[in-house]
């Protein structure tokens, strides 16, 4: 069980990631932090898909006489891909919480929240 | 059409929107982007019909991207779903496209079109890209760059609200796509593959194992949250109250309906969920009985008229949900025929409030008093809408509901078929004050005169479709139970 455990670090590592990202989205209530939390999720989303590409013993992905096995390098560009949506998705939150602190002079969502509420 | 040109539509209908969006942010004259948008969404709904039509007769159309065979590279694969699909989205554009002129122009006036029609056509591409490619990782990348468009489209509206809606749209939005990813990762993990067609028969003698488990439930949160299926619906009703007019029409008719396409694909094609006891079917038959209560419960205490629309929507999935979750193949047709149907009917709904919003300035229900003398077309089309909404025969939301409720009572649910009973009562409940408004109360305020022809036009031009089906539902429920009878086969 232990040894299962500890063979599995890396992937430990995911799971401890995700739960904090998740949980700093769930327990802030800055804007800002909350996309912390989301980026953290994200990441170890990405971390998890990196760590299945590699294959035990294997090499870079480049192909020469003397190598035989190779790590699979597909789990790697869709990343890439992953990463790009990520980093759009960020600015755009980003973009979003800049305006909303202009307007509101706020990043609180409790603040934020109440206000929207003395509008009704 | 010659077959040359045919194969080439899946990938044009994804690469026009595109380049169009690239142009729209370098072109300064918004009335011209306004033209070059409405010109590549006509297109694309005249491609979409060659396609529906063509599938229909049983062509499947694949195209490889750059040439590299399928289960390597990433293909293209239009069947009926797929064309089906594409046709309810392109319909949906090319009306909110039509009507977005004259309501932008009031709604966003002092901001540059050209982003927010660039925004809009990416979201087209995005969702195109979804119907129709058969790589589960594109999938999700179509699904992002539509979703992530979409924000931003919320956030254009000038009412600070839709900033912080966005936002908590974007939030939820991205965990959701981000669950939907690592079931993605713990498939290609099983299988070793991406691609739908290649990845079912290999997934076959794993169904069952954990990781195809795991797979199944991430997937299935991650879309469910897409498609704000109750109790994952907290994102929906805000961007909805309070996006643009023309957007909120648009995201009402889409967004939601391609999650439910993705998930009815993988459940069916991949998961096998017909004959392979999943649990998510049951979990959704539980979650959409509470959707089309609480939902249709919510809707009818707003006061804020496009919240009551959105809350309303929060019921309706759950009446596709409920299709879906049977798992049979009367259920399934019946779920497809409501996104068809459901899209129709709200978008008509969301673009005859936009009318409103246009004269009134607002969208609440002291806003409707008295309409029916003010303007008079939108006042009989926000009826068209209620009754549809409620299944009243010749209305294609009768259709919906009737092979709903055949679906379900072939299966001998009948706490289930009274659920959907109920829910039309309530729709009766919450539409009813909207009627009441606008025709039983009276006020001063306000001078008569309708919304401008552009957008009172599309929106009986949506309704006219909306009753097309009802009078005339064969074309739509036998494409729908033939994808149905694939599906499960």
């Amino acid at each position: 069980m232990i040894e299962n455990l500890l063979q599995g670090y890396h992937h430990l590592a995911v799971v401890f990631l995700m739960m904090t990202g998740i949980y700093i989205m769930i327990a802030y209530d800055n804007l800002v932090k909350k996309l912390i939390g989301l980026n953290l999720f994200q990441v170890s989303i990405f971390i998890f898909f990196i760590l299945m590409g590699k294959v035990g013993g294997g090499s870079a992905p480049i192909l020469t006489p003397e190598v035989t096995v190779y790590s699979n390098p597909l789990p790697h560009v869709l990343i890439l891909t992953a990463i790009v949506v990520a980093v759009a998705s960020t600015a755009l939150g980003l973009a979003l919480a800049i305006r909303i602190s202009r307007v509101y002079g706020s990043l609180d969502e409790r603040l934020i929240g109440d206000l929207e509420y003395e509008d009704d | 059409m010659n077959d040359a040109l045919l194969l080439q539509l899946p990938v044009l209908l994804v690469v026009l929107p595109l380049l169009g969006a690239a142009l729209g942010l370098l072109v300064r004259d918004d009335r011209l982007v306004w033209r070059m948008v409405l010109v590549v969404s006509v297109a694309a709904f005249v491609f979409s019909v060659a396609l529906f039509v063509r599938t229909g007769e049983g062509l499947v159309l694949e195209y490889a991207i750059g040439g590299w065979a399928p289960p390597w590279g990433i293909a293209y694969k239009v069947a009926q779903i797929n064309a089906l699909m594409v046709l309810m989205l392109s319909t949906v554009f090319l009306g909110g496209v039509v009507y977005a002129r004259r309501s932008f122009d009031k709604e966003l006036c002092g901001r540059r079109l050209g982003p927010v029609y660039s925004a809009l056509l990416i979201c087209q591409s995005g969702f195109f890209g979804v119907a129709m490619t058969d790589d589960l990782f594109n999938i999700f990348v179509f699904l992002e760059m539509a979703s992530i468009a979409g924000y931003a489209l919320v956030a254009s509206a000038r009412a600070p609200r839709a900033l912080t809606a966005a936002y908590r749209y974007l939030l939820m939005g991205t965990t959701g796509a981000a669950l939907f990813l690592l079931g993605i990762g713990y498939l290609y993990l099983v299988t070793g593959t991406l691609n739908l067609s290649d990845m079912a028969p290999r997934l076959q003698p794993l169904l069952g194992s954990p990781a195809v488990l795991a797979a199944l439930g991430f997937i299935g949160v991650g879309l469910l949250l897409k498609a704000a299926l109750f109790p994952l619906h907290l994102w929906l009703p805000n961007a909805y109250a309070h996006a643009p007019s023309a957007i909120a029409a648009v995201l009402s008719g889409t967004s939601t309906k391609v999650a439910l396409y993705v998930l009815i694909r993988l459940l069916f094609e991949v998961f096998d969920a017909a004959s392979f006891p999943a649990a998510l079917p049951d979990i959704m038959l539980v979650l959409a009985p509470a959707a089309i209560v609480a939902g249709s419960g919510l809707a009818f205490f707003q006061h804020q008229v496009k919240r009551m629309m959105a809350y309303s929507s929060v019921a309706q999935i759950g009446y596709i949900a409920l299709g879906i979750g049977l798992a049979t193949q009367a259920g399934v047709a019946a779920g497809l025929i409501h996104v068809f149907n459901h899209a129709i009917i709200k978008v008509s709904l969301f673009m005859a409030l936009g009318c409103i919003a246009y004269r009134a300035g607002g969208c609440s229900l002291s806003d409707l008093a008295g309409l029916s003398k003010r303007m008079p077309w939108t006042a009989a089309a926000i009826v068209a809408g209620v009754v549809s909404l409620v299944g009243i025969p010749l209305t294609s939301g009768f259709v919906s509901k009737w092979y709903l409720v055949s679906a379900v009572l072939e299966m001998n649910l009948w706490l289930l078929a009274f659920v959907i009973l109920a829910g039309s009562l309530l729709s009766v409940a919450y539409g009813w004050r909207l009627v009441e408004a606008a025709y039983f109360r009276q006020s001063e305020a306000g001078e008569a005169g309708e919304a401008p022809p552009a957008m009172l036009l599309t929106t009986w031009a949506l309704i006219a479709v909306n009753f097309f089906v009802g009078v005339n539902p064969s074309w739509l429920t036998r494409a729908c139970l033939d994808i149905a009878e694939t599906l499960l086969r």
